[in-house]
């Protein structure tokens, strides 16, 4: 998935490149280096430029364990065989010493941003400088220190201990300054680093500022070229061979970056703009956009909404074992990122949304036929009211126009059966016309809810005050006007069969819902199951309060 | 009497007719929907025209709105809107949309001839006519704590026939009273209710069942 630049085999290059020089720098000064403790420092610096020669070979990224492992076997063991007891001690001392900044660094170099490479690279440079200005600018016959053991120099340019001390001050000044950068930069990226981290960061300061305090007291103390200036030295050039070792930890901090992010963004969960909006950060392209497929040609956003693919732009599948998750759309221009921002952290990011967009999809078209079904019925009784007036009322109607037509021809005993039945008439008119009311009256749907609760008030058993002041100026939905009445008609029925001696119905509109408050003073029943689900049809609830003095009844809308 | 009855059901229609002209009023014409209503009242200049609310194409409040076209092209043109609905909402847009000589009966009045025949003539005199039982279903359940609470028995049977379109002097007839009487009656009524006192059939219709809608 990582996609590897130019940069990075450039560096990769160049630590080669580095490891090599110093091979061959350590080489030759191993050769003009009789001392046991100069060999054993010289070891040091070998096994040093083979980590970076392993790191740079393996690609960049060889687990912590085998660095580890690394250190262990170069380090201790050649050194306890080769040296005697006390001697021993000062190397495993030295590997220790070693071992700490190589840890520290990998931890580090997770971290730091671009720039700790450059100066990294330039603090390698210095170091081989450094080294080269020790094996062709030192004669050891000219040393005090060095001269009863050491041996001539077979590669002397001349003796130039000046140079020699300006190459040292120059490697300590580039050691400070990858100090320098490589904290503040920790502080500056990572305020959220564990302490842990920070800690270690600080003692890579710390020990960093040891060395080159006593790189400098050395060089500056008589001459250069004593055995104390060369372990500082080679103390000093660990700290960037192991630091390149690291290199490509270093190189990968972008990714690394991101992924941590999307760690975070995970954690926090989708309130924000999610995988896309992610991506469009990572990608540096506003114009990232994740659709995720439900059926043939069909696709939802990540809110589970019907959305379609912009047929002029990019796209990029996203697929996990073969099928399809997300399809990424994305300016032409960024197809060369998609590659390296689609981690798998990011893929199991997608997936995560589009369950999370598929339950919203599923969930909406849930709500929509349950709205179908409250509609539905609504309509089936407004067809039922209707047929009523149009139909049995009418017959009613004219079976009275034909009874009181017969009645005025009839003698007077039938003329009075026949009134007698047109009373009947009359009054299954009347009891039809309440029964016909009940369902859904057609001032509802004509003149709105408050007109129809005013009407529903007027014929009310119990007294029914209606507040309407505070009602908004445009109406509801007409689903949700009938929705309300049906809950007014329900809970007036439980007034009247509860004994309440009164009963109120507020209508306002409250932080922005729309919302209807039903009172009465009488007994509440104990399933409203019925109303909760009509209410719950057309997107609104239906809170229950029961009190001593009676119950109330919030039915709000969005 | 010269009346034009508009109903879409035919049989209804007819037996509507055949009462009224029992009765001795004249029909001179019946229609099935409004659309043809115009013409027929320019050709037959009928005192009254008698139409169904509920008619095609909608059957909802077709008549409501025939009614107002019509009074807006013949304001001497009575019209008796029968309707299936109760709601005094339908009664109090009618009043709106026609001023005057302008009646709201139950469809069911068609079977009682007195009230129905009443109607009629009241409307040809130029009052208003609001159907009994819709007052009642307004003025019904708004006693307790109202204003109306301090009306005495009398005033607010006056009150009532008030408000169904009745003049003071009808309303003196139908108490057995004199005109005096019910004159100082509505006069109480209407400084109780806090209402402008007037004469006028229709205005004091409107202003009474507007009171008695809005003060629940």
């Amino acid at each position: 998935m990582r996609r590897r630049g130019w940069t990075a085999w450039t560096a990769d290059a160049a630590a080669v490149a580095a490891a090599v020089a110093l091979l061959v720098a350590v080489g030759a000064h191993w050769s003009i280096a009789y001392s046991r403790s100069e060999l054993a420092l010289a070891w040091i610096t070998v096994v040093a430029a083979g980590c970076v020669v392993v790191a740079g070979l393996l690609g960049g990224r060889p687990p912590r364990a085998f660095r580890a492992g690394w250190v262990a076997l170069f380090f201790v063991v050649p050194a306890a065989v080769v040296l005697d007891v006390s001697a021993s001690l000062r190397i495993v001392a030295l590997a220790l010493a070693a071992a700490f900044p190589l840890v520290v660094a990998s931890f580090t170099a997770s971290v730091v941003r671009l720039s700790a490479r450059t100066v990294t690279v330039a603090l390698t440079l210095t170091t081989a400088l450094d080294i080269a200005a020790r094996v062709f600018l030192s004669d050891p016959a000219l040393d005090a220190d060095c001269s009863p053991y050491c041996g001539d120099n077979p590669l002397l340019v001349s003796h130039r201990p000046g140079l020699l001390l300006a190459a040292d001050r120059a490697l300590a000044l580039v050691a400070l300054l990858w100090c320098v950068v490589a904290i503040s930069q920790i502080v500056v990226a990572h305020s959220q680093a564990p302490a842990a981290r920070v800690g270690a960061a600080l003692a890579v300061l710390a020990g960093a500022i040891a060395a080159v305090a006593l790189l400098v007291r050395a060089g500056t103390s008589a001459s250069a070229g004593t055995g104390d200036v060369s372990a500082a030295i080679v103390v000093a050039a660990l700290v960037p061979a192991f630091g390149l070792a690291a290199a490509p930890d270093l190189l990968m901090w972008r990714t690394r970056l991101r992924v941590r992010t999307l760690a975070s963004d995970l954690t926090a969960g989708f309130e924000g703009d999610g995988v896309a909006g992610h991506l469009q950060r990572a990608m540096v392209d506003p114009s990232v956009r994740l659709a995720f497929p439900v059926s043939a040609g069909a696709f939802i956003d990540s809110q589970g909404l019907p959305t379609e693919l912009a047929r002029h732009r990019a796209t990029t599948i996203l697929a996990r074992d073969g099928e399809p998750i997300a399809v990424l759309e994305h300016a032409p221009a960024s197809s060369s990122l998609i590659e390296a921002a689609l981690n798998p952290a990011v893929t199991i990011a997608a997936e995560n949304e589009r369950l999370h967009a598929q339950a919203q999809s599923h969930l909406a078209e849930l709500q929509q036929s349950r709205r179908r079904i409250v509609e539905r019925a609504d309509e089936a009784r407004r067809h039922l009211e209707r047929d009523l007036h149009d139909g049995a009322q009418q017959q009613l109607l004219l079976l009275g126009l034909d009874l009181s037509h017969t009645a005025e021809a009839a003698d007077a005993v039938e003329r009075e059966r026949y009134l007698e039945a047109l009373h009947h008439a009359q009054a299954a008119l009347t009891e039809l016309r309440r029964l016909v009311h009940d369902q859904l009256p057609p001032v509802l749907d004509e003149f709105g809810l408050v007109e129809a609760l005013r009407s529903m008030a007027e014929a009310s058993p119990v007294p029914i005050v209606l507040d309407a002041t505070a009602a908004p100026a445009t109406r509801p939905d007409l689903a949700v006007e009938r929705v309300v009445y049906g809950v007014s008609l329900s809970s007036l029925s439980e007034a009247e069969a509860h004994g309440a001696s009164a009963m109120s119905i507020r209508i306002e509109e409250r932080a922005g819902r729309f919302t209807v408050t039903i009172r009465h003073d009488g007994v509440g029943a104990a399933d409203h199951t019925d109303d909760e689900d009509r209410v719950g049809a057309v997107g609104g609830r239906l809170d229950m309060l029961a009190g001593e003095d009676g119950v109330a009844y919030v039915a709000s809308f969005p | 009497m010269k009346v034009v009855v508009v109903d879409d059901m035919v049989l209804i229609r007819e037996g509507i007719v055949r009462i009224l002209r029992d009765f001795g009023v004249e029909v001179a014409a019946q229609a099935g929907s409004a659309e043809p209503l115009q013409e027929l009242v320019e050709t037959h200049d009928p005192d009254v025209v008698i139409l169904d609310i509920r008619m095609p194409p909608t059957f909802t409040d077709e008549g409501l709105r025939a009614a107002a076209e019509l009074r807006a092209t013949r304001p001497r043109t009575a019209v008796l809107l029968l309707s299936q609905y109760l709601d005094a909402a339908y009664a109090l847009r009618l009043l709106h949309d026609v001023p005057e000589r302008v009646g709201y009966l139950l469809k069911d009045r068609i079977l009682d001839l007195a009230t129905l025949t009443d109607a009629l003539r009241r409307l040809e005199q130029g009052e208003t006519v609001i159907d009994p039982t819709i007052v009642s279903r307004v003025l019904g359940r708004r006693r307790q704590g109202s204003d109306l609470a301090r009306l005495t028995p009398r005033e607010l049977e006056v009150l009532a026939l008030v408000a169904e379109g009745l003049s003071n002097r009808a309303i003196a007839e139908r108490l057995h009273v004199n005109e005096r009487t019910v004159e100082s009656h509505t006069t109480q009524v209407f400084q109780k209710m806090d209402i402008e006192p007037s004469s006028d059939s229709h205005r004091r219709v409107l202003a009474v069942l507007t009171y008695l809608r809005m003060n629940s």
